[in-house]
């Protein structure tokens, strides 16, 4: 298991070298700094000295989990494809996911969807504790702003929950390890837009190892309100 | 890194909105590519040598900079202008955005509006503060658009304007009594409490025991949480003294919030309520009556309203727990919602010299969903009360006779934020869609305007040719006597603000006075 778990990670390390960014310093900032056209991963350290890597991936994905091989790497991720106005739906996962399904690589095929999806990857998973790391903030900070879906500068009121501008959809194996959200959680999900089931407050998901694999979506943004009941057109 | 570092970055990397060069390496099929080592390293230098071909944020022609720079203007600083001015700076690597604002400071009503005891929601103002920042942004309070510079001059000026000046207006009750000493709009108590200038002399009369609040929405909740809030919880919010000292000598031991149509319709949301429910040292008085039958009916609603009905549900028919119930008994004050009373009359004191009471007009409901409308039964209520605070909503004005208006709704008429027939102006806020919804729900407009806008940049619909932006206005202004506050000033003020709180163990004591902040700045 662990041998498995090393080979895994010795292919990340490779891959951290091809173009993602380690970063030193304070836990709670991870300065993702764009190297290379599209290359945004981000290496998040913790207070251990441990680190996860936050990886964007565009919608369809082969393999979650266990360090998930290959077949997580991120996309080559223009500027022009987060525009708003890539309004496309989230697409979930392709593939049957299985726990250390390595080299099953899959082509990804350009989408026009605004969502962006956020893998994580820890390096040790059993010794890994993030503390207080929460992931609203750890996107926020390892992401430039045009990274994520552009109308979504998630923690408006800082994750303070006051507002549901971090509003995120949690990948469905995930959700039930998440802790039940609080009755001012809910306060302010009630006001998110495109609320699903698998709904939650991105300031409020606290890292742990046990969410290793998690896949974050950011929810379309379209809101439109009119007051005279028009019904918007997507774009 | 500092964690506050990345204030600086953000805007590192806003310049890379141009698309990849057509040659992109772009990696689809990502498998074979990268495994193969010769190829990996090809690849790296076909990126890195397209990244060099490009490099977006620098104009690589200096004498066309001018030309390529679109001047953009916004007319308003709280959030809606705000925001519009983020997006279009984030989008567009060289536009250049002026916010007008007629105070002197910025911010609108996240500043003013806001409660002082709801000191999160102001949490925006840091994300305001960091697009102020940025050089290609300047801020210009004290311009009063439509009085020191026209819509017309604006529009000359630049590429394209923006009006975001949001509702300073609140509707009329239109009902006889009006006039009254004693009859005053939320708008202008929230302003009173909250340091807006021309709401500082208010002195709103907190002598008598009941206040009547029309309306049930936040802005209900809100001022009816402030007057019953007990004094000492609020001493350590940004409220001015002067509200502070008056709050503390108010009578005001009932509060009644009085609404048109049931408890299905009420526009607060659920975390207002919850902190109505809770508030130290007082009781919600809920009649049960007004609740009969709604358990059935909330079944399919969607679930916002679902939870906040039930939440009325369970603090009107369930028992409290022993705490709850001795929290309760021992409440010195109250408050209540009255539901189907419509305002008919202001009536006066025996003397006529003030409001002291309210006469209601029963309704009853008539329509289904959203069309549900308050229809008279004819029957009526008198309820005594000596402050009546009227909250049924705000009102944009027109700004300038050249922009058109829609006095009937109150906004200006406009497709998805383009302003009928006028082309290269603009509107995102409350002033484009009506006077509701939280400050989320202002960005996601705003972002839509700042998209449509950078839309008719690109398709060339907007003035061509380089336009002198904010050197024009200035000079103009100058001619005209007016100075305007940049966000530096504003900074100053901010920081006297600051260190007055800090004695009295406030976030911050609130300049109140608009001649004391300019002799501040020195003018």
């Amino acid at each position: 298991m662990s041998a498995l778990m090393f080979g895994q990670l010795r292919a990340h390390l490779s891959r951290v070298r091809h173009g993602a960014y380690l970063v030193s310093g304070s836990h709670d900032a991870c300065h993702g700094r764009l190297r290379g056209l599209g290359r945004r991963e981000c290496w998040v350290p913790t207070a251990s000295g441990q680190g996860c890597l936050v990886v964007p991936t565009r919608g369809l994905l082969g393999v979650r989990g266990g360090g998930g091989g290959g077949a997580c790497d991120s996309q080559e991720v223009p500027g022009d494809r987060l525009a708003p106005g890539g309004g496309g739906r989230s697409r979930r996962p392709r593939a049957a996911r299985g726990r250390g399904e390595r080299g099953v690589r899959r082509p990804v095929r350009p989408t026009d969807s605004a969502t962006l999806a956020f893998l994580l990857f820890f390096k040790q998973p059993s010794s890994c504790l993030l503390q207080g790391l929460r992931i609203c903030r750890s996107i926020r900070s390892a992401f430039p702003p045009d990274l994520l879906a552009p109308s979504h500068p998630s923690g408006a009121c800082e994750a303070s929950l006051a507002c549901s501008t971090c509003h995120v959809y949690v990948s469905e194996d995930h959700l039930d390890l998440l802790p039940p959200p609080d009755e001012r959680e809910d306060d302010m999900l009630d006001m998110a837009p495109l609320l699903q089931e698998n709904s939650r407050l991105g300031c409020q998901i606290v890292l742990t190892p046990e969410l290793e694999g998690a896949e974050f979506t950011l929810p379309k943004i379209t809101r439109n309100f009119y007051v005279d009941g028009h019904v918007p057109k997507p774009h | 890194m500092a964690p506050r570092c990345w204030r600086w970055w953000p805007w590192t990397a806003w310049p890379r909105t141009r698309p990849p060069p057509s040659e992109s390496t772009q990696t689809f099929g990502n498998s074979d590519e990268v495994r193969d080592p010769a190829n990996a390293k090809a690849l790296r230098k076909k990126r890195r040598s397209a990244q060099m071909r490009v490099k977006p944020g620098k104009p690589r022609f200096l004498l066309d900079t001018e030309e390529q720079t679109p001047q953009i203007c916004v007319v308003g600083s709280g959030p809606a202008g705000f925001y519009t001015a983020q997006h279009l700076l984030k989008h567009h690597s060289r536009a250049h955005v002026d916010i007008y604002e007629k105070q002197l400071v910025p911010f609108g009503l996240v500043r003013f509006g806001v409660a002082p005891d709801h000191p999160e929601v102001k949490n925006v103002i840091n994300t305001f503060t960091r697009t102020a920042h940025s050089d290609r942004c300047a801020f210009h309070g004290n311009v009063v658009v439509g009085r020191d510079v026209t819509v017309q001059e604006l529009r000359d000026a630049y590429h394209a304007v923006v009006l975001s000046y949001g509702a300073e207006d609140h509707r009329g009750l239109e009902i006889p009594g009006e006039e009254l000493p004693g009859v005053l709009s939320a708008r202008a108590f929230v302003g009173w409490y909250n340091g807006l200038p021309e709401n500082r002399k208010l002195a709103p009369d907190l002598s008598c025991d009941t206040a009547v609040v029309l309306g049930q929405g936040n802005v209900a909740l809100d001022v009816a949480r402030i007057l019953l809030t007990p004094p000492e919880y609020l001493e350590k919010t940004d409220i001015t003294e002067a509200a502070l000292g008056a709050l503390r000598q108010s009578q005001v031991k009932t509060v009644w919030i009085v609404g048109r149509r049931g408890p299905l319709q009420v526009a607060f949301t659920i975390k207002e309520l919850r902190e109505m429910i809770q508030l130290p040292g007082t009781r919600p008085i809920l009649d049960p009556a007004d609740f009969l039958g709604l358990q059935d009916r909330i079944k399919e609603v969607p679930r916002p309203r679902k939870r906040l009905t039930e939440l009325l549900l369970q603090a009107a028919t369930e028992k409290p727990g022993v705490a709850e119930a001795a929290r309760r008994a021992s409440a010195s004050r109250a408050w209540g919602l009255r539901f189907f009373r419509s305002p008919q009359q202001v009536l006066p004191s025996p003397d006529g010299r003030r409001a002291a009471g309210i006469r209601l007009a029963v309704t009853r409901l008539e329509g289904v969903g959203e069309a549900t409308r308050a229809v008279p039964t004819g029957a009526v209520e008198d309820l005594p009360c000596g402050l009546v605070l009227s909250s049924i909503g705000y009102k944009s004005r027109p700004i300038d006779p050249s922009v058109p208006f829609d006095p009937k709704l109150g906004v200006i008429p406009n497709m998805e934020g383009r302003v009928v027939d006028v082309p290269g102006l603009y509107c995102s806020g409350w002033v484009k869609r009506g006077p509701t919804g939280v400050i989320t729900t202002t960005m996601t407009d705003s972002f839509v305007t700042g998209q449509i806008l950078l839309q008719d940049l690109k398709a060339g619909l907007l003035p061509s040719g380089p336009r002198p932006g904010y050197a024009a206005i200035k000079a103009l202004l100058g001619c005209r006597g007016v100075w305007p506050v940049s966000f530096s000033d504003w900074e100053k003020l901010d920081a006297e603000e600051v260190s007055r709180g800090q004695g009295a163990g406030k976030p911050r004591e609130k300049l109140l006075d608009p001649q004391e902040m300019l002799r501040l700045l020195g003018r």
